[in-house]
């Protein structure tokens, strides 16, 4: 309303700026995605140049009959797994520190920051160690438990951000209902931190489903193995199959874009429930 | 029996911290505190089962004497790090509005918009070094191909080879990979800035300018700031892109701080030395976090939107 | 060979007898990371087959990164029984304390045609015992665009480093091409080392009473360094080499396909890969590539023989069985019918391998002209840290970002810190 309401030559050339802002938009973020997609498609073997022209199939099938599935759906399990279990930590933990005022909070928020700190490349010898010595190598629920910690101080970050914009005689007002601390977290809080929660998840989400040397190290088994040990057994010490690295690559995007299709519309219903006003 | 409201509050604050915190002690306590004593040591790879001797700071004066020390450091902070997040906090604000934009849904492009924008950020690092280091080929490369038909170069650029491009480069792939989740995040903060507001400014005869500065902006403040410490972090502590793209070279002319604690660890397998280069970057980032902290504090931005 | 097989089997035999009568059902891990799974996963069923009892699980994980997760999990008492190696990793592998040595082994069962039958055991060898099996051999040699080299009107292949320069330049001026490329990053390290092996120098040698010397004065570095840097300079090869870590990568591949470049170095499997790429882009028609020796300096051409080692985890509960596997692994019929593309690491099995003709460079090469790190793996400076070292050197003087001289006398500083170690 506010902007395209506006009439003349402004209106114009605002949507013009507009409409170039989100050509170059698309071509910068599509270009190197669409070079993947096309060369998935194509004859390719010793190089990224396709050997001759028309599209083939032939690299998807080479990936999913060695297996490839497999590894996309021990990824789901991971990422999702992590996910779902960092986020409701993590609402609860954004919650207590945002809502509360005791002793040591600000100590308690700064360390969970400090967490990310750390090179993680440098810890991955010593996780190791330790998941060794509690067997959780080779254990979906280790890689899981691992990726949780990974994602949780940023989503507990983001969501105290959140939580700053959501006005406290909301729950104020629950309370004096006799509602519980739990029940207004998932009743009255949730509901509004939808976006929140959706930047949270996928931001988690997406941070697990590419990781890679944590997933080196615990997982040998090749049932176990995520989308991303998949994809480098692709590059060989003496040659590299790009057929299969692009089909693999489409592959190991596809599940997230689908995934988040339908939280994409849930973000937006979250938000024209108006319960923020 | 019944507890008394203070006990009843602290009961509920520990439950709902408790799971959290037992994730933290175990995955980084315990680990950093184990990498901060190998760091006193020699150890390597090849001595993880008999353990090393110790060896005092001569690790850490290694390092922070060596030649090297100065460029990785430098390279560290201001290309990986300083631009790049300044780069993708600016690309991430303007696709934010972009995307929030009456415009895009006048052109029901909205959700396609928000679909494009998650291309990048789903695709793995190895793959976008992959796409990117074929973009800029000089032979096969359409990014050549485009300067050398506008005429805006006579001869095709080794873009990841030349000392003056390979840098700009480099932070062209992190930008394009990372920045999605900034403009998903800032996107989703412009969502939560009421629109009366707006309506109420319009109508008091504000310009546009002046409700982006003195009521979007507000608004978005707490979510740039966590996005600004956390790129900050991440970044300083991303070895991925600077290994896949150019392997910390030609020679050592992009080595940056991760990298070199990737190569001393997993190449010269010396735990020990990289540990304490490992501990060296945890404190300077605990320290930048506490100044970070002390001027855009979580007390400070409750009391602004709150 | 038959008569190999056949005792083969028949120990085989004897010894499937001996412990089906001891032992219950045997779970062994073989980690393997070459792109042959399939494969391999054949000749395991057939192992396993022939050895009711034991299975065989088969684990791959990237080369890269094989090294340091073997030496993690073996550290906490885990990992695989039988692990595929480089040849330059048995020695630090064993001295991490996590093999077992041949000579144990071969106390379960001897090898048929005994272990000297192998080729590069002196990089097996830790204090006095072997430590692996010396499994698959590989090289490097010339690669060549037999066209455009007669496009450029070169009838003679190149034979010393200087020829090939000459012939270089003879390129760029007649044809479109350019002449020899390669990789001038991470890989830098193998033709730097032929280079220097070619003039009688090399950078760690022997110094004759048990200890170890630098092999090459500064000067001599600094010479190899700026050949190498010529060809960027004169701009025979476009600088873009200098992001180039591997003979594989895309960029040089496409090259040699389209006849943008002549002349190449590369592994023998990664030659196979061009050849094959090449069939099927040009189906029916001469194929233009050819393989040919490295070149020489001042002595003859040499370059490194390379390969892979198989060795038995410290930690096996199952020694006797991984064991069987192993040698089930190194026998002719597995090099025969599954492992194709590979070349046995014996010299009974090595005589009887069929080149084809465009493979003639690669074969003379194994046979006549390559040599092992040597000194470089026994004086414990560590070939792969020796390798990035060398390798960041050069990227930096080619670069340009210092001087030849200037470089290589700093790297000769941090090789003989290593030494020193």
């Amino acid at each position: 309303m506010r902007s395209y309401q506006r009439q003349g030559l402004s209106g114009a050339i605002e949507s013009g700026g507009l409409a170039l802002g989100f050509f170059v938009f698309a071509v910068f973020l599509l270009t190197p995605a669409y070079f993947v997609f096309k060369g998935s498609f194509e004859n390719l073997t010793v190089s990224l140049v396709a050997n001759e022209s028309g599209w083939t199939l032939r690299n998807y099938f080479e990936i999913f009959s060695a297996g490839y599935f497999r590894y996309v759906v021990n990824s789901m399990i991971v990422c999702i797994s992590a996910t779902t279990l960092a986020c409701t930590i993590s609402l609860f933990t954004a919650y207590c520190l945002s809502r509360f005022r005791f002793r040591g909070r600000m100590f308690l928020f700064g360390a969970i920051m400090g967490g990310q700190f750390f090179p993680w490349i440098i810890l991955v010898n010593p996780i190791f160690i330790v998941f060794a010595r509690a067997s959780l190598i080779n254990s979906q629920l280790g890689l899981v438990l691992c990726y949780t910690a990974f994602i949780t101080p940023f989503t507990v970050y983001l969501l105290v951000g959140y939580l700053t914009t959501i006005p406290k005689s909301l729950d104020e007002a629950a309370m004096i209902d006799g509602a519980s601390r739990v029940v207004v977290v998932t009743k009255i809080i949730l509901p509004i931190m939808w976006p929140g929660m959706v930047a949270a998840a996928t931001f988690g989400f997406l941070q697990c489903w590419s990781e890679y040397l944590l997933a080196l190290a615990l997982i040998t088994d090749n049932d176990l193995k995520t989308i991303p040990l998949g994809l480098y057994q692709y590059f060989g010490d003496v040659q590299t199959d790009w057929g299969a690295v692009m089909a693999g690559s489409v592959v190991a995007t596809a599940p997230t874009l689908l995934l988040f299709l339908p939280l994409q519309r849930k973000l937006v219903s979250g938000l024209t429930a108006g319960a923020t006003k | 029996m019944t507890l008394s409201p203070k006990l009843r509050n602290r009961i509920t604050i520990f439950m709902m911290l408790f799971p959290t915190f037992l994730l933290l002690i175990a995955f980084y306590v315990y680990p950093t505190l184990y990498n901060l004593q190998l760091s006193f040591t020699d150890i390597t790879l090849l001595q993880l089962r008999q353990g090393g001797d110790p060896v005092g700071l001569s690790n850490y004066i290694e390092f922070l004497t060596s030649n090297s020390f100065f460029d990785i450091a430098l390279n560290t902070v201001f290309w990986l790090t300083a631009v790049t997040v300044a780069l993708r906090l600016f690309l991430g604000l303007c696709f934010a509005i972009l995307l929030n934009s009456r415009f895009l849904a006048e052109i029901r492009m909205t959700t396609i918009a928000r679909l494009i924008l998650l291309v990048p950020w789903a695709t793995p690092p190895v793959v976008a070094v992959i796409a990117w280091r074929w973009l800029f080929d000089p032979r096969h490369g359409p990014i050549n191909d485009l300067l050398l038909t506008t005429g805006l170069i006579d001869d095709p650029v080794a873009f990841m080879s030349n000392l003056t491009t390979v840098w700009p480069a480099i932070v062209t792939i992190v930008v394009w990979n990372t920045t999605p989740l900034v403009a998903v995040s800032l996107l989703a903060a412009l969502q939560t800035v009421p629109e009366d507001l707006h309506e109420a400014a319009e109508i008091d005869g504000a310009t546009r300018w002046q409700q982006f500065r003195f009521i979007t902006l507000p608004f978005l403040t707490p979510t740039i700031s966590v996005l600004a410490l956390m790129s900050v972090i991440w970044t300083f502590n991303n070895f991925v892109y600077v290994w896949l793209a150019t392997s910390a070279g030609p020679g050592t002319y992009t080595n940056v701080l991760a990298t070199e604690v990737y190569i001393r660890a997993f190449i010269d397998l010396r735990l020990g030395y990289s540990a304490a280069i490992g501990v060296t970057m945890a404190v300077v980032m605990a320290v930048f976090g506490a100044l970070y902290f002390r001027y855009f504090g979580l007390t400070e931005m409750q009391d602004k939107v709150g | 060979m038959k008569t190999t097989l056949t005792r083969l089997m028949a120990s085989a035999a004897i010894l499937t007898i001996t412990s089906m009568a001891a032992s219950a059902d045997v779970e062994l891990t073989f980690r393997f990371n070459d792109s042959e799974r399939e494969e391999m996963r054949a000749a395991l069923d057939e192992f396993e087959a022939a050895n009711p009892g034991i299975t065989v699980e088969l684990q791959t994980i990237a080369w890269g990164d094989s090294r340091d997760q073997f030496l993690r999990e073996a550290a906490v008492g885990q990992g695989p029984d039988v692990v595929h190696i480089a040849f330059v990793w048995t020695q630090e592998m064993a001295e991490a304390g996590i093999l077992r040595s041949i000579e144990e082994l071969e106390g379960y069962q001897p090898l048929p045609n005994g272990f000297d039958d192998f080729i590069a055991t002196e990089l097996t060898e830790y204090e006095g015992q072997h430590w692996g099996l010396p499994w698959s051999a590989d090289t490097w040699a010339m690669v060549y665009r037999t066209d455009v080299l007669a496009e450029a009107g070169i009838s003679d292949l190149p034979t010393t480093w200087d020829e090939l320069l000459a012939d270089s330049r003879t390129i760029v001026e007649n044809t479109d091409s350019v002449g020899f490329s390669f990789p001038a990053g991470n890989q830098i390290w193998f033709p730097v080392n032929y280079f220097l092996w070619s003039n009688g120098q090399e950078f760690i040698s022997a110094d004759g009473n048990g200890g170890y010397e630098l092999g090459a004065s500064a000067d001599e570095v600094a010479t190899a360094m700026e050949y190498f840097s010529t060809y960027i300079e004169e701009g025979l090869v476009s600088e873009s080499i200098l992001s180039i870590d591997v003979p594989h990568d895309p960029a040089l591949m496409q090259a040699l396909l389209d006849g943008d470049q002549a002349m190449a170095l590369m592994p023998t499997n990664t030659f196979r890969q061009l050849l094959a790429a090449y069939e099927e882009t040009h189906p029916g028609e001469d194929i233009p590539l050819q393989s040919g020796v490295m070149m020489a300096g001042s002595q003859a051409p040499q370059t490194h023989l390379g390969g892979r080692t198989l060795v038995v985890n410290a930690n096996s509960d199952h020694p006797e069985e991984a064991w069987r596997l192993v040698q089930y692994l190194a026998a002719a019929p597995l090099f025969e019918n599954y492992y194709v593309n590979q070349f046995p690491a014996q010299r009974s099995l090595l005589s009887q391998i069929d080149y084809r003709p465009e493979e003639s460079g690669f074969s003379t090469q194994l046979a006549e002209h390559t040599r092992t790190w040597g000194a470089y793996a026994s004086s414990g400076a560590g070939v792969g840290q020796m390798w990035n070292v060398t390798a960041r050197a050069f990227g930096t003087a080619l670069s340009g970002q210092s001087s030849a001289s200037d470089t290589a006398a700093d790297l000769l500083e941090e090789l003989e810190r290593m030494i020193a170690n």
